[in-house]
C-alpha cells in the first residue's frame, strides 16, 4: 500500500489529471472538474467581486476558457488547482479592473487583529502541503502590513485603493508591500 | 545587488518583487498586460510568477468555498455549444438587443417568449376555470396592455419550466407551469431578483396550473430588464425566514414587450 500523499505531484493532482483530459478534449473529465473546483474558484470570485450575479459571469468565462485553453496547463509549472485558481483570481481583478464592478468601500482597519478564517479541509490540507510556509512567513510581518497583503490578495485591489482605504499615504503602502514581498521571498526559500 | 538611492517605492522593483506584486494582484490593468507579455516571452520570470503562485496559495486555500447555482453549468454547456439545443447558441448570437441583456446568453430560449407568451394565452384560455376566482387576464393582441413584461424562466437544461407575465400598471403577475421541476414534500416559490441581488419572495405557486397575484407596490420598480425572477423549492410554506434555501430549479430575466 502506497503511503497516502497529499503532496503536488502530478500523479496524485486530480485537478491536473482532470485538466490534461480537457485538454484533448474529454467533456466528461472536464465536467468532472467542473463540479469538483467551481465552488472552490466561486469563493475566490466572490471575495473579489461580491455581486453574486457579476461573479457568476466571471465564473463562466474561467471554465469556458478553461475548455480552450486546458493545452496551455503545464503539470510541471502548478498543480491543477494553482492554475485554475490563479486563472479564477486573474479574471476578477481584471473585471473589477475594467470599472465594470461597483467598489468595495469598506475601511481597511491595519491595527485590527486577524481572525483567521478557519481553512476547509481540502483547504487546510492544500495549505499544508503547498503553503502552510507562507502563513509562518506572513507571521513574521508586522500586523499593519499582514493586514495589507491579506487584504490586498482577498480582494485583489490597487495600491491606489489600499492608500484610500486605509489612509495611508501610497508610497507608505508601496514600500511596506514591496518589503514584505522581498521578507516573504527570503522567508519562503530558507 | 544595487544599492537604491531611491526609497523602495520609487524604484523600479526588481523581478522578483514585480512577479510577487503581480499575483497579490496590486498592479493596474497596463501593468498587468506588461507582466502578462513578459510571462509569455520570459521563462525565468514565468518561473517567479509561478513560485509566488503556489505561495499564495496558502492563502485562497483558506478562502471557504461557495455553493454553485446549476444554471452557471448550463450557461457554460451553451456557451460552448454543448447544449442538447442548438437553438441557445444561436439565441446567443443575435443582434446587440440579446447580448447587450447577457442573461439570455444562457437562457437560450430567447426565441421563445413570444411563442411562449402566446401559449401562456392559450393555456389561460383552456385553465382558467382552475384560476377561478382570478380575474381573467388579457395577455393577446391586439389590444396591448400597458407596459407587459414577461419572462421565460427556464430550468437547468434550457426548457422553459414557467412563464410569467406582468402588468406593470396594474402590478398583476401571471404565472403559469409548463414545465416545472417537482418533488415531493417540496414547494415552489417565487422569487424577484433585482438588481441588487436580495430575492424579494413573490409567494408559493402551483406547479400544476397558472396562477395569478398582485406584486406588492414598492416592488414593482424592482421589475425591469436587470432583475430576475427565479423558482426555488422549499420546505411547505416556504423558505425559512423569508430566503431562499432550496435549488433554484428555473430562472429567467424579465423582457418588456
Amino acid at each position: 500500500m502506497p503511503v497516502p500523499r497529499f503532496a503536488d505531484t502530478s500523479d496524485h493532482d486530480e485537478p491536473g489529471q482532470l485538466l490534461l483530459a480537457t485538454a484533448n478534449g474529454d467533456r466528461v473529465a472536464f465536467e468532472r472538474l467542473y463540479r469538483s473546483t467551481s465552488p472552490r474558484l466561486f469563493g475566490v470570485c466572490m471575495r473579489i467581486i461580491p455581486q453574486r450575479a457579476e461573479a457568476e459571469d466571471v465564473l463562466q468565462e474561467v471554465f469556458t476558457n478553461v475548455w480552450r485553453k486546458a493545452t496551455q496547463f503545464d503539470p510541471a509549472r502548478a498543480s491543477g488547482l494553482t492554475w485554475l485558481t490563479m486563472m479564477a483570481r486573474n479574471r476578477a481583478i481584471d473585471h473589477i479592473r475594467s470599472g465594470r464592478a461597483s467598489r468595495q468601500s469598506v475601511p481597511i482597519d491595519l491595527a485590527e487583529e486577524l481572525v483567521d478564517a478557519a481553512p476547509d479541509a481540502q483547504g487546510a490540507a492544500e495549505a499544508m502541503l503547498e503553503g502552510h510556509r507562507l502563513d509562518v512567513c506572513l507571521g513574521e510581518l508586522e500586523v499593519p502590513r499582514q493586514q495589507l497583503v491579506r487584504t490586498a490578495f482577498f480582494e485583489g485591489i490597487t495600491y491606489e485603493e489600499l492608500a484610500q482605504r486605509s489612509g495611508t499615504p501610497i508610497g507608505t503602502v508601496k514600500s511596506w508591500i514591496r518589503r514584505s514581498l522581498v521578507k516573504l521571498k527570503a522567508c519562503l526559500e530558507r | 545587488m544595487n544599492t537604491p538611492s531611491l526609497p523602495i517605492d520609487q524604484m523600479p522593483p526588481e523581478d522578483d518583487v514585480l512577479a510577487g506584486e503581480y499575483v497579490l494582484g496590486v498592479l493596474d490593468t497596463a501593468q498587468r498586460r506588461a507582466v502578462e507579455s513578459r510571462i509569455a516571452r520570459e521563462p525565468a520570470f514565468a518561473d517567479e510568477v509561478a513560485g509566488w503562485e503556489q505561495g499564495f496559495m496558502a492563502l485562497a486555500a483558506q478562502i471557504a468555498p461557495v455553493p454553485v447555482p446549476d444554471y452557471v453549468w448550463a450557461r457554460i454547456g451553451s456557451a460552448l455549444g454543448f447544449g442538447p439545443s442548438p437553438r441557445s447558441v444561436v439565441a446567443a448570437e443575435r443582434g446587440p438587443f440579446w447580448n447587450s441583456l447577457g442573461f439570455w446568453r444562457w437562457l437560450g430560449v430567447g426565441g421563445f417568449v413570444t411563442a411562449a407568451v402566446c401559449l401562456l394565452a392559450l393555456l389561460n384560455s383552456v385553465r382558467m376555470p382552475d384560476t377561478a376566482p382570478a380575474p381573467p387576464v388579457v395577455v393577446a393582441p391586439p389590444i396591448p396592455t400597458p407596459v407587459p413584461m414577461a419572462s421565460t424562466l427556464a430550468r437547468d437544461d434550457g426548457r422553459p419550466g414557467f412563464v410569467a407575465t406582468v402588468d406593470q400598471r396594474s402590478g398583476r403577475m401571471t404565472i403559469t407551469p409548463l414545465d416545472p421541476v417537482v418533488e415531493p414534500g417540496r414547494v415552489q416559490e417565487l422569487w424577484l431578483i433585482p438588481a441588487d441581488g436580495t430575492p424579494r419572495s413573490l409567494g408559493l405557486v402551483s406547479a400544476e396550473r397558472a396562477q395569478s397575484a398582485q406584486v406588492p407596490e414598492k416592488w414593482l420598480a424592482l421589475l425591469d430588464a436587470r432583475a430576475i425572477l427565479a423558482i426555488t423549492l422549499e420546505p411547505p410554506g416556504g423558505g425559512p425566514g423569508g430566503n431562499p434555501s432550496g435549488p433554484v430549479t428555473a430562472k429567467g430575466s424579465i423582457a418588456m414587450l
